[in-house]
Parts: structure tokens; C-alpha cells; sequence
């Protein structure tokens, strides 16, 4: 049971009213999730939204890598509602439930792909030790690329942020 | 030396250039050639939607800059960020925020706070960030010092800066006197 109420429908002013159908667009729904927060503060909402966009859908990771990197993330912060969501998604985008408990455990997943690994390792070194080795980096760089390697920055940063959010409001599993 | 060059006028594109435009126009009133903004030229789309929400979290929430910016530095020490930490500290000092209480979130100690707005921000951000979760107590504190709305921002504060502190350690990025402007650095 989440700490915030969610706001009914028909209680909403008209920005509250903007942020739900921004929310919607992107989405196809509305509420739960991250979303019942970003009522309280549409214009926050509407930012906050914008970039769980962009990280969800627009970066440059395939999406079993950027899955990978999600649930590294969720399994770090512990959050249910991140983690039920991005199973349903890794295992849609390709990754396996071997993989998926691998990570739930902390263990040493068995990826299939350079990629799956390296995302586990940047997402679980950086989160941990709150730095990069240089030999993490080095193969990071040469695989992904600056551009590429940023987004995935920003897809763990964004993720975590999200997972922050949530924690603090006991928001459970979808 | 960050692992990603800073770029000059120069080396930047169209789509770079506007980025560094809309920053320096915008309520920081400076562009942003060291810091996050150095991710953020590598991927201009996507520093705009992050920069738009940095912002908001500097400029528009229900919190007094003092606050903020404790709740910022709190995030920083927790992540040895020396950027952030760099850039926020003087940001606090020039906000309000005691000298003391800046060095006691340096030094891991407990803050003695006379301000209860800051004392309850400082306290469930640390919280959040060491345990992952919050206290009933905590939460309550929190939710009766600011209200749901502004407690809201206040989450969205400690989360922006966390993913700002993630991707400027990915980069070892850090102000122009180097990592040790905090005092044990994630990196050195």
C-alpha cells in the first residue's frame, strides 16, 4: 500500500489533467507506478515523464541491454514495482528467467551477449561502488561507445531515481 | 581529467550549440562546459530533457534554496560526487546553509541543525539513499515539515541528483582542482 492516496480522476485540475494524458500518450495508462507521485507536481510530472520517456524508449541500447540495466537497478534499490514491470519487459526483449533470478540473487549471470554483461557490470560496479574500475571502463568505452555508453549512464542514473521515488512512498509491485 | 574531453565553441554542432544555448539562457544564467553538461553534449536530445528536470529541481520546487541544497549535498556526499559536491557546497554557503552543517555532511557526521526544514530534508535523504527505504518516523517527519506536494519534489531532488552523481562517476568527472574538492572521492 503506497504512503500517497492517488488522485481520482475527477478530482484533477487542468494541469493535473495535462500530465494524464502526457502520462497516457507515452504509456496507454495513466496511474500506478511512478506516475501517482508525479501528480502531486504536474509540471514535475510532465519533466519526469519526458525522461522515463527517453529512457524507456528513445536511447541507443537495444532493448535486452537496456533491460539488463534496468532490473541491475531495480535488484539494487529493492523496489517491487520497478522490478515485476521489468521482468515482464527483459523477458519480452530476449533475456531469460536464468538471468533474470541471476541478478535478483546477486549471483554472476550467464548473458548471451558481450553487451547483457557489460551493461550488468556497469549497472552493478557503479551503483555498489559508486565508481567505474578503469578495466570496466576501458571495455565499456570500446563496446559501446561515448554516445552509447552515456545513455546507459543516464538509463541507471534515471532508473535510480525512480526507484528513490517510489521507496520512499512504498509503492509495490505492479 | 574527466574521461570525456570538454568541447570548445568550435566542436560542437548545431544541435550542440542550441543545448549550450538553452542552458545559458535559461534561470542558471551560464552555460554548462564541465559537469553533467559534458554527458550531455555526447547526446543533446537527451541533455535537454535531463537539463529541463535539473532545472525544476534548482528553480521550481516548494522548498527555500537553502533546503535544496542541503538535500543536494546530502546526495553528493553519499555518491563522493566531487562535482556536485563541488558546485552545491558553494551553492549552499551562498544559500544560507551553515558552514558547520556543510562540513559535518563532508565528514559523515550528524549535522546540529537549527533549521528543522533542513534537519528533516538532510535526514530522510540520507536515509533513502543508505537504506534504500524510509522509516515511518522519517516519512512522517518529512510529511509534516513540507506537505506532499513539496515532500514529492523533494524525492524527485534526491533522485535527479543520484542519476547526475551516477553519470558524472561513469565519466570521473570532477571541478578544475581535481576529485579531492570532496574529501574522499569516488575516484581519484
Amino acid at each position: 500500500m503506497s504512503r500517497l492516496k492517488p488522485i481520482a480522476a475527477a478530482d484533477m485540475d487542468a494541469d493535473q489533467v495535462r500530465l494524464r494524458d502526457a502520462i497516457q500518450t507515452v504509456w496507454q495508462r495513466s496511474t500506478g507506478g511512478p506516475f501517482d507521485q508525479w501528480y502531486l507536481s504536474p509540471d514535475m510530472g510532465l519533466r519526469a515523464n519526458a525522461l522515463t520517456e527517453y529512457c524507456r524508449w528513445k536511447t541507443k541500447l537495444e532493448f535486452d541491454v537496456l533491460e539488463t540495466a534496468i532490473l541491475t537497478t531495480a535488484a539494487h534499490w529493492d523496489q517491487p514495482y520497478a522490478w515485476t514491470t521489468h521482468v515482464k519487459n527483459g523477458l519480452a526483449a530476449g533475456l531469460n528467467q536464468d538471468m533474470i533470478d541471476a541478478i535478483k540473487a546477486g549471483r554472476a549471470p550467464v548473458f548471451a551477449t558481450v553487451e547483457q554483461s557489460l551493461a550488468h557490470d556497469v549497472a552493478r560496479e557503479i551503483l555498489e561502488t559508486h565508481k567505474l574500475s578503469a578495466d570496466t571502463y576501458t571495455r565499456a568505452i570500446a563496446i559501446f561507445g561515448a554516445p552509447m555508453l552515456v545513455d546507459l549512464a543516464a538509463v541507471i542514473g534515471w532508473y535510480a531515481s525512480l526507484a528513490v521515488q517510489m521507496n520512499i512512498f512504498d509503492v509495490g509491485a505492479s | 581529467m574527466a574521461r570525456l574531453k570538454a568541447l570548445g565553441p568550435d566542436e560542437m554542432d548545431a544541435e550542440q550549440t542550441a543545448l549550450m544555448n538553452e542552458i545559458a539562457n535559461g534561470p542558471r544564467k551560464a552555460p554548462m562546459t564541465n559537469g553533467p553538461g559534458l554527458g550531455w553534449l555526447r547526446n543533446p536530445k537527451a541533455g535537454h530533457i535531463a537539463q529541463q528536470m535539473g532545472a525544476f529541481c534548482r528553480f521550481g520546487t516548494g522548498m527555500t534554496d537553502d533546503v535544496v541544497e542541503v538535500v543536494i549535498c546530502t546526495t553528493a556526499r553519499y555518491w563522493s560526487q566531487p562535482y556536485e559536491w563541488w558546485a552545491h557546497k558553494r551553492n549552499g554557503l551562498k544559500a544560507g546553509v551553515a558552514a558547520e552543517i556543510i562540513d559535518a555532511i563532508e565528514n559523515r557526521t550528524k549535522p546540529k541543525f537549527s533549521n528543522e526544514k533542513q534537519e528533516a530534508a538532510h535526514d530522510i535523504t540520507k536515509e533513502m539513499l543508505e537504506n534504500k527505504k524510509v522509516s515511518g518516523a522519517t516519512y512522517e517527519k518529512a510529511l509534516k515539515t513540507f506537505g506532499e506536494k513539496t515532500l514529492v519534489e523533494l524525492t524527485q531532488v534526491v533522485g535527479y541528483y543520484s542519476s547526475i552523481a551516477i553519470q558524472m562517476n561513469c565519466f570521473e568527472v570532477a571541478p578544475d582542482q581535481g576529485p579531492n574538492a570532496i574529501k574522499d572521492p569516488a575516484f581519484n
